[in-house]
């Protein structure tokens, strides 16, 4: 018998070696320099990992205080616990208890032709630990987030490939939340979501990103939106070395709604790169993209945001939006709105900032009598918070606010201070 | 018949008024490109050893570069070795004298053009403007050579500037644009046949406007000139340049290089009306402008600003850039730039900021009509040891018709934390309500569309030299006459 997974595997990985590794002499990559990749994570990172040994699950990880959701554990890329009590019309199934050839027919495609396609997509089909495909059936809205928690530690390399269909009129949320436990050896970590939303669908996408400090992270977030669907996702980029988040989002059918939110808290020599393409097909479509970015020590942002507008795509209604705020003399930020608009009837419109606290607001503060390092720390928090108000789930703005505290000096004073 | 089809119609009946062709004797090289076609180039102009060796390294060095494919235009290979690298009215191989020598059919041509050569024809009242005529490849005419040289300012063409300043030359040639700086820059460096020289002395504000005006003539020729304005500490100039060609059906390339150099609080403003024929309605014919501009402020408080009115070529690859080296110099870029019919255009400018406290502004207006596709390409660059740099950057499409394209790539890179910078850009068409707003005050509609396209292009229009206003709003009308939607 032929084993239906190697072999898609192993088309994967022809793709991966056709296609190569980015250079910085490729526009998407002029920024993120990936060529030290072999030095970085030995010379076994582009294998399979061995089969999963018997179930473990460490015994201590974070939990997110009053979080009320479906959770699911996903230890080195391997599903771990499962068994959950989902409402009827909501199925969830993971690869690794699926047939092969189900499996194999259901797995996100790898797509060389779709935007900002690049290898270690490829590599992340051909290496896949395991994942999720979750369907949720016409008019049926899950009552609590689905929460995904993947752990990983130092001990391999890990790669997930998730997907999501919503069926007509339905409604769902995702939490994505990567914690490393271990992160003494570099690892190489990638992602995929493929998420589908059909006629009137809602999908919220929340990602937490706490990688170790070596980690590098190739995500890629592939979205198909028919008719009135409403998308949205923020992502949250707190950890890791080097993160590389390429978000693609189709609205093909008229009156599709997506907004994609970004927070970059960065240190040290930290490096976040976030390639988003949007493509308006149909009519009366909008879409929003909203980052902020706080760079501290060596750390590097870059955000390259583009909306394509079609010919066919009147009424289109897109905003850009990048606000950076640098720390340090020696961050940088480089920052690409782009429009590419093939329609008249649009209104299009983007906006990048780049600059330092506002010496007026920060006299205000000191006029109360905070110090100056406070003062700024404050302003710094409230920056960044602009972006923790629009997510949907209280509990996770809780939980980013107290890493984001830990971040700054006098962040626990702070929290002192707003728990009043 | 629709809206759209009006639209294309008025945009077909309107004329390229510069289109005609002067009959008159030239001598032209044969087509192709070789070591011996850059050394005869070198001897005709009788250029000095070191500028022939600068020449055939350019040459050397662009042999081996690939053509960029980065910008967003589409058209057909072009095929070096089909195009003739020099041209020129016949007899001129020293240079007219003074104006009697040159041939009355080339001033006629000028006249035709509304360039004034004649000094004495200049109308009472009318202010002085200093024209330095470039006819295919070689400078037929400067005027007021005499009283500029009277202010100790230098203004001639360039072939004569190897001749009689020299030193100046090989100080400054190259060194803002190197000859392997890009693909049609080294080009350029190899072939190039004449242009402008600009020196003006420490202290000396330039009495009056100078201004080039760049004519191609000679079918499938192409033409590489190189212009280089110096201003010393404390000068202050207005440099114009214009540039028309005959209608032809086949495209012509024209390759040129502008180096500006700002000395201590030096001043130098180059405005530009680009007029090359953009080919007719279905996108046949007209000329391919990949110019290489760049200005350095090498000086404290220098300031170099780009002005431009872009209506004419078929293709636009062009990015006038500003290096703000010296502390406290400015950059600035103006621009409004109109496709219609099958132009493409990939335009936009960068700001690298290097020194402390400078600063930096842009203001591109873009009107993209018919079949025509537009981008504003721009980079703000902030190095890590600009302190306290300071952009802000506005880059605005107006769409006239759907079938058109109007695309923004700006680049934001800031590597030092004292930077301040925006960026804005909106894209929209021309508001139903504005145009009912204009309309029931009595406009109709096609003066209401030009009323609310003035006002979207007035930013840049209010910093164009006087001369000039007036022939960029003519320009803009004729471009998109009818162009109501």
């Amino acid at each position: 018998m032929v084993d239906t997974m190697q072999t898609w595997r192993d088309a994967a990985m022809a793709t991966f070696r056709a296609v190569g590794l980015p250079h910085d002499r490729q526009e998407a990559w002029k920024y993120t320099d990936v060529s030290a990749i072999h030095q970085r994570m030995g010379a076994d990172w582009r294998k399979e990992n061995a089969p999963a040994a018997a179930p473990f699950l460490p015994e201590f990880y974070p939990k997110i205080d009053g979080l009320d959701a479906y959770t699911i554990i996903f230890f080195q890329g391997r599903i771990h616990v499962l068994g959950l009590a989902l409402p009827a019309g909501v199925d969830l199934v993971p690869w690794s208890t699926m047939d092969q050839t189900t499996a194999c027919e259901d797995l996100p495609k790898v797509q060389p032709d779709a935007p900002l396609f690049h290898a270690f997509d490829a590599l992340n089909a051909g290496l896949m630990d395991d994942g999720v495909c979750l369907r949720v059936a016409a008019g049926v809205l899950l009552d609590k987030p689905l929460y995904i928690l993947h752990l990983h530690d130092d001990t391999a390399h890990s790669h997930v490939r998730h997907r999501v269909h919503l069926g007509e009129s339905s409604k769902a949320s995702i939490i994505h939340h990567d914690v490393a436990l271990t992160g003494e050896h570099a690892r190489l970590r990638t992602s995929h979501y493929h998420c589908y939303l059909e006629t009137a669908s809602t999908l919220d996408h929340t990602r937490v990103q706490e990688f170790a400090a070596n980690d590098w992270h190739f995500g890629r977030l592939h979205v198909e939106q028919q008719q009135a669907s409403h998308f949205d996702a923020h992502a949250a980029e707190l950890g890791g070395e080097k993160i590389r988040m390429d978000i693609c989002v189709q609205l093909q059918q008229a009156s599709a709604y997506c907004a994609v939110h970004g927070l970059f808290l960065l240190h040290d020599a930290q490096h976040v790169d976030h390639h988003i393409h949007i493509n308006h097909y149909a009519p009366d479509c909008s879409s929003r993209q909203v980052y902020r970015s706080v760079l501290a020590d060596h750390s590097h942002g870059v955000f390259n945001g583009k909306v394509h507008v079609h010919r066919h795509a009147s009424g289109t209604d897109a905003e850009q939006h990048s606000d950076n705020l640098l720390l340090s003399k020696n961050a940088e930020i480089d920052t690409k709105p782009e429009l590419e608009i093939d329609h008249d009837n649009v209104t299009c419109s983007h906006g990048a900032t780049v600059g330092q606290l506002n010496a007026d607001h920060l006299f205000y503060l000191r006029s109360r009598g905070l110090s100056e390092a406070m003062s700024r720390d404050i302003l710094v928090f409230a920056f960044a918070d602009a972006l923790l108000a629009v997510l949907p789930d209280r509990h996770i703005r809780r939980y980013i606010e107290s890493i984001a505290f830990n971040k700054i000096p006098h962040g626990t004073d702070l929290l002192g201070l707003l728990a009043k | 018949m629709s809206d759209n089809e009006a639209l294309q119609n008025e945009l077909n009946k309107h004329e390229y008024a510069a289109g005609f062709v002067t009959d008159i004797e030239q001598e032209t090289l044969a087509p192709g490109l070789d070591v011996s076609v850059i050394r005869h180039i070198s001897n005709i102009k009788r250029e000095p050893e070191w500028l022939l060796n600068w020449r055939l390294q350019a040459f050397e060095h662009w042999q081996t570069m690939i053509e960029p494919h980065w910008p967003k235009v589409d058209y057909p290979a072009i095929d070096y070795q089909a195009i003739s690298y020099y041209s020129a009215p016949k007899d001129n191989s020293d240079g007219p004298k003074t104006l009697a020598d040159v041939d009355p059919e080339l001033l006629r041509t000028y006249e035709k053009l509304g360039i004034p050569l004649r000094e004495q024809e200049m109308l009472a009242g009318v202010k002085e403007i200093a024209v330095d005529a470039v006819f295919d490849s070689v400078s037929v005419a400067t005027t007021f050579k005499s009283k500029l040289k009277k202010a100790g300012v230098i203004f001639c063409p360039f072939s004569e500037a190897v001749q009689e300043y020299p030193e100046l030359i090989q100080q400054y040639l190259g060194t803002v644009v190197p000859a392997s700086d890009n693909f049609y820059a080294a080009l350029n460096a190899a072939v190039f046949t004449d242009g402008s020289f600009v020196f003006i002395p420490k202290g000396v504000r330039c009495p009056m406007e100078l201004s080039t005006y760049f004519r191609i003539n000679a079918a499938n020729t192409g033409q590489f000139e190189r212009t280089l304005i110096i201003a010393e500490e404390g000068a202050t100039v207005s440099y114009l340049e214009g540039c028309t060609a005959p209608m032809r059906d086949e495209n012509q390339l024209h390759a040129a290089v502008v180096e500006l150099i700002a000395l201590d609080d030096a001043y130098i403003k180059y405005s530009t009306v680009q007029n090359w024929y953009p080919g007719d309605e279905n996108g046949v014919g007209g000329i391919y402008n990949f110019v290489t501009k760049r200005g350095e402020c090498r000086g404290k408080r220098a300031r170099i600003s780009w002005t431009q009115v872009e209506t004419g070529s078929a293709i636009t690859w062009k990015y006038p850039s500003c290096v703000l080296l010296g502390d406290e110099s400015v950059g600035e870029f103006y621009s409004v730039a109109v496709t219609s019919h099958c132009q493409q255009a990939d335009t936009g400018t960068k700001m690298i900021h290097i020194g402390k406290n400078t600063r930096s502004t842009i203001i591109s207006k873009g009107i993209s009509a018919g079949r025509s596709q537009q981008s504003y390409r721009g980079l703000v660059r902030i190095e890590a040891q600009a302190e306290g740099a300071r952009n802000h950057s506005q880059c605005d499409s107006l769409l006239l018709g759907d079938r058109c394209g109007a695309h923004t790539f700006p680049y934001i890179e800031v590597k030092n934390p004292t930077a301040i910078l925006e960026h804005e850009a909106s894209t929209s068409r021309i508001g139903e309500d504005q145009l009912f707003y204009c309309q029931q005050r009595g406009l109709s509609e096609e003066d209401a569309t030009s009323t609310i396209v003035n006002g979207f292009c007035k930013d840049v229009f209010d910093v164009l030299p006087m001369e000039f206003a007036v022939e960029a709003n003519r320009l803009m009308e004729l471009s998109l006459e009818g162009a109501v939607g």
